[in-house]
């Protein structure tokens, strides 16, 4: 298993924001996190990634323990946070050699023409992020994550205010790391889940109350009696009660 | 390599900062302009305002209307807050226009010889702060003084307590001359308001580190920083070196820009490097605010309470140090940074031990900062109060064993002593009110001070039995407890030494040997005693409290006899 949550609690004061999540995640699938504002995600997220402590339970990526061995872990991580805030006043060229720096990336500079190429901003790389639009700033969010040629790579509503053109293209460069990269895609955006995702957890009031490929999962609603539910008839159902 | 990044990251930022830079060049020039105006202004100014920090800038003027007073010139001679003119006849045009701030007149009797009690007439200027050229000529007078009855009693072999007399008189009117003939600096403008200048840096560092520390936060940029490959404590302290270096460097421009414009700075390097260990402690306090802040707002609001007591403190210590210098204000680092303006030398070795110890209280603050930045509610909230945070600070320390247990204890017992002193103070009052100012009202007073302090010495110990920890025995509890009772000892004595010192020039390390063989073993008998009956508990433990406090109260009492 790339991905391993074991009854992973956090608090916050009195809040439970996350309650004994266990989750497994393999090599090279893409998973999708789905679930209401609030319930836990991004917690998760920050978790896995080693900006959080657990309160208790553990993670482990690659079979490395995230509270121990925290640094290594991130080298094989690339995040995307669900707001794509980035120093103003830099130009992409710049807050990627700063990155470049922070991660030890080898030939930097190659790597981040490469990177602001597959992006599609090979022509903005000496203009200030100040000025970009919040599509552009997502794809230098994107470059950012991907500098260290990370082996996972996590999502945060990746697509979430983007005008449909560019959510479009991000969802398509998502898909193309089916099977190279192991991708945690968090999203409240069902069909986005349903088109990427090899399998599917829903996290409702920080619990995870239902895990499977996104087939499975209508399957099971089918079996309730539904007619050709969607994964949002999953989901309404789950968060829902209904 | 990585707290380098970050540290030039942070640097660049403020250098790109447009609306930051253009206010700092334009201060720089603001400087640069008007400090040669103000240089002239009191240049031309009164030299006889009181100059008791600087090196001959105590302008005294001296009539020698007696042939035998050679002790006397000579001990005048060799203060070096004096610049000494001698007269034949009393000055007083030349002390009316300023330019003396007073003259000592020696008459024709005064004679060293003679065995008779000397009398010499100092004349000042009223309406001037005369208190430090006072201060001078006295301890001029009294080494003089000194040396003279000493020589008495060697021929005569009996004791003369004082040779000389110094007898004060102010003249009044007086008429301050604004333009004096001496174009030279004055001292008020080396010792006081060029170190202000110099300052202005510390105070201006807030919206630097509020932008660098709460900014970081609100853009949400910092998300991106926490999932790189590296330590909360390496954001902290790139941060950290970028501030710091930066404000640092603006104290180096202004002292290059200071001197570019011709006022003469004694010790340019000596002033940087205190003011760069200054820098240190002020921008680490003012990171551990910002850290610690919810939003800007927040941040701002802490920042302000910090920076204006400390601008206060700025003034206040310059003031007094200026017009009336005491040993202690020689160890402010502010004032230790005019002296280096200035050229008036430093106190023993006051410029090494202060500035080690701005920079480790800087070291300790910033390594507090990166504690204080490992804390996830910190960083994302909800934010955790003073008391949750100390408490957390407090169990973590305690799982760490029993010696950690016993440094605690000492960490804490300033905090136990402050609480026992506010307690015993009350307490006092309240039995004063009650009982009179009576031998009855002291008994009790000493007897309720032993149950205080073995109650509150007893808090470490308690804070470890809060909890079931695997380290807790008999033989660690008292361990913790004489530490307890060790800090306690040490903090009361350091106060007390320092009471005694200033009140009746009692030695510390004799006050030191006189506690150690008395009040130490009564403290560290007590405690013990006190924290294993806690241990214990039930009857048996009770007793052992109680035999702890009377233990202490029949010490006390002794002392009171003694003392009575």
């Amino acid at each position: 298993m790339m991905i391993q949550f074991e009854r992973v609690t956090k608090r916050f004061q009195n809040i439970t924001a996350l309650s004994e999540l266990t989750l497994s995640i393999k090599k090279g699938e893409i998973f999708g996190l789905v679930g209401p504002n609030g319930a836990g995600k991004t917690t998760a997220i920050r978790i896995l990634c080693g900006a959080l402590k657990p309160t208790s339970g553990r993670v482990t990526v690659a079979g490395m323990d995230v509270g121990e061995r925290g640094t290594e872990v991130k080298r094989l991580i690339g995040y995307l946070p669900e707001e794509p805030n980035l120093y103003e006043r830099m130009t992409p060229r710049q807050l990627l050699r700063f990155f470049a720096s922070l991660y030890e990336v080898e030939d930097a500079e190659a790597r981040i023409e490469e990177l602001l190429t597959l992006v599609g901003m090979e022509e903005k790389v000496d203009v200030r992020i100040a000025t970009f639009s919040k599509g552009m700033r997502q794809r230098i969010s994107i470059a950012r994550a991907l500098l260290h040629d990370p082996e996972i790579l996590i999502l945060d509503e990746p697509t979430m205010g983007l005008d449909p053109l560019t959510a479009r293209e991000i969802r398509e460069f998502v898909a193309s790391f089916n099977g190279r990269k192991t991708v945690l895609l968090c999203t409240h955006y069902m069909p986005e889940a349903e088109q990427l995702c090899d399998r599917v957890g829903i996290l409702h009031r920080g619990r995870l109350v239902a895990l499977g490929s996104p087939e499975q999962l209508k399957a099971e609603l089918e079996q309730d009696g539904w007619e050709s539910p969607t994964l949002e008839d999953v989901f309404l159902r789950y968060t829902r009660g209904g | 390599m990585r707290v380098l990044a970050i540290a030039r990251r942070e640097l660049w930022e403020i250098l790109s900062n447009k609306k930051f830079m253009l206010a700092f060049i334009v201060q720089t020039l603001l400087l640069l302009a008007l400090l040669p105006a103000f240089g002239n202004l009191f240049a031309q100014g009164n030299l006889a305002l009181p100059t008791p920090t600087l090196k001959g800038f105590t302008p005294l003027g001296v009539v020698v209307q007696s042939d035998d007073c050679s002790v006397l010139l000579a001990s005048l001679e060799q203060n070096e807050r004096l610049r000494l003119y001698s007269f034949s006849s009393p000055p007083e045009e030349e002390l009316r226009r300023g330019l003396i701030a007073g003259y000592l007149l020696i008459p024709p009797e005064y004679r060293e010889s003679t065995l008779e009690v000397l009398e010499v007439k100092l004349f000042l200027s009223q309406g001037i702060k005369s208190s430090s050229t006072l201060d001078a000529v006295k301890e001029s007078v009294e080494r003089a003084s000194a040396e003279l009855a000493a020589e008495r009693q060697r021929q005569l072999n009996s004791e003369l307590g004082s040779a000389i007399t110094l007898k004060r008189e102010f003249l009044k009117p007086v008429v301050v001359v604004k333009r004096g003939e001496n174009r030279r600096f004055s001292s008020f403008f080396l010792a006081y308001l060029v170190p202000l200048v110099l300052f202005f840096p510390i105070f201006m560092s807030g919206g630097l580190v509020v932008d660098a520390i709460v900014g970081e936060k609100e853009r949400g940029t910092i998300e991106a920083l926490l999932t790189a490959p590296f330590s909360r404590y390496e954001i902290v302290l790139g941060k950290f070196l970028a501030l710091w270096g930066f404000v640092t460097a603006e104290c180096g421009v202004w002292i290059i820009g200071v001197a570019a414009v011709g006022v003469p700075l004694a010790r340019p390097a000596e002033a940087l490097v205190l003011l760069a260990a200054l820098n240190a402690l002020v921008v680490a306090i003012a990171i551990l605010l910002a850290l610690y802040s919810r939003n800007l707002k927040e941040a701002n609001i802490a920042l302000m309470l910090f920076y204006v007591p400390l601008f206060v403190a700025l003034i206040y210590a310059l003031t007094v140090e200026f017009f009336s210098p005491r040993n202690f204000f020689a160890y402010i680092p502010f004032n230790l940074i005019s002296r280096a303006v200035s050229g008036e030398t430093f106190v023993g070795h006051a410029f090494p031990l202060v500035t080690l110890l701005l920079s480790a209280l800087a070291a300790c603050t910033i390594a507090a900062a990166a504690v204080l930045s490992y804390r996830d509610d910190v960083i994302f909230g909800p934010r955790p109060g003073f008391l949750k945070i100390a408490g957390d600070v407090v169990e973590a320390t305690l799982e760490r064993g029993r010696l950690a247990g016993a440094a605690l204890a000492l960490v804490l017992s300033p905090l136990l002593f402050i609480a026992a002193t506010v307690a015993e103070v009350a307490l006092a009052a309240l039995m004063g009110w009650l009982l009179g100012l009576t031998v009855a009202f002291l008994y009790t007073v000493v007897l309720l001070s032993a149950v205080v302090e073995e109650v509150l010495k007893l808090l470490p110990v308690l804070l470890v039995l809060r909890r079931r920890r695997t380290w807790v025995s008999a033989g660690s509890i008292l361990l913790v407890a004489a530490a307890s009772a060790m800090g306690f000892f040490l903090v009361e004595t350091a106060i007390t030494g320092f009471v005694a010192g200033l009140l009746f020039s009692i030695p510390l390390t004799t006050l030191l040997y006189a506690r150690a063989t008395s009040t130490l073993v009564m403290h560290l008998a007590g405690g013990m005693l006190a924290g294993l009956g806690v241990y214990r508990r039930g009857k048996r433990g009770f007793l052992l409290v109680a035999l702890a406090i009377a233990l202490h109260a029949l010490f006390n009492l002794i002392v009171l006899e003694v003392a009575l």
